[in-house]
């Protein structure tokens, strides 16, 4: 559990640096520098559909 | 003429919170492991992308790099060691017992997902970055 705090905790870090600071890419920026590459837009739909069908799909939250 | 652009795209906010929200909370109240739920999620799944890309052929791609990116190698390495590091905390908790003490991002999930509002304020959030990806 404190691992993914601290994943968190960066994460937040790095996207507000991204924010304030030209110098530093926001998540967005590297996804959109990610999606540049011929299969880096294909790869990232299919793993938010994955994820998509993981998440309300293959749940146990019933 | 940026002015009604503008305008167009608030309106477009507002008219489509409110319908996403409500169809989060229907498609969410879906029972998982039914066809009912595989089916919403994945025609979900295809309009946003069909809606995105349709959207991304419209404004075209950017031809020119921002200025700044020349100088991102180093928090481009950030993100991905950042992604690696979630991968491999995964893996290992994934792969320890008892799962309450090695929690996976899916246990996590499915505690949280027990309340109605949670799921659908995530699936929101799904539909919102998928849309986000495919029109990049």
């Amino acid at each position: 559990m404190a691992g993914y705090l601290l994943i968190a905790v960066a994460c937040l870090a790095m996207e507000v640096a991204g924010r304030l600071s030209r110098r530093f890419p926001a998540m967005g920026d590297a996804v959109a520098i990610f999606s540049r590459f011929r299969f880096g837009r294909p790869l990232m739909l299919a793993a938010w559909l994955w994820a998509g069908w993981h998440f309300f799909v293959r749940a146990n939250w019933v | 003429m940026e002015d009604a652009g503008k305008g167009r795209t608030t309106k477009q906010w507002w008219i489509g919170t409110p319908v996403l929200a409500a169809y989060s909370w229907w498609a969410t109240a879906l029972q998982p492991f039914t066809a009912p739920a595989l089916v919403v999620t994945l025609a979900t799944g295809l309009a946003v992308m069909v809606a995105g890309s349709c959207m991304r052929q419209r404004r075209g791609r950017p031809a020119t790099l921002r200025p700044a990116e020349s100088v991102w190698s180093a928090g481009l390495a950030a993100w991905g060691i950042l992604l690696i590091g979630l991968a491999v905390w995964e893996l290992a908790a994934f792969l320890q017992l008892p799962r309450s003490e090695h929690p996976t991002l899916s246990s996590l999930a499915n505690s949280v997902f027990d309340s109605h509002p949670v799921r659908t304020l995530a699936f929101g959030a799904w539909v919102a970055a998928g849309f986000g990806i495919a029109r990049r």
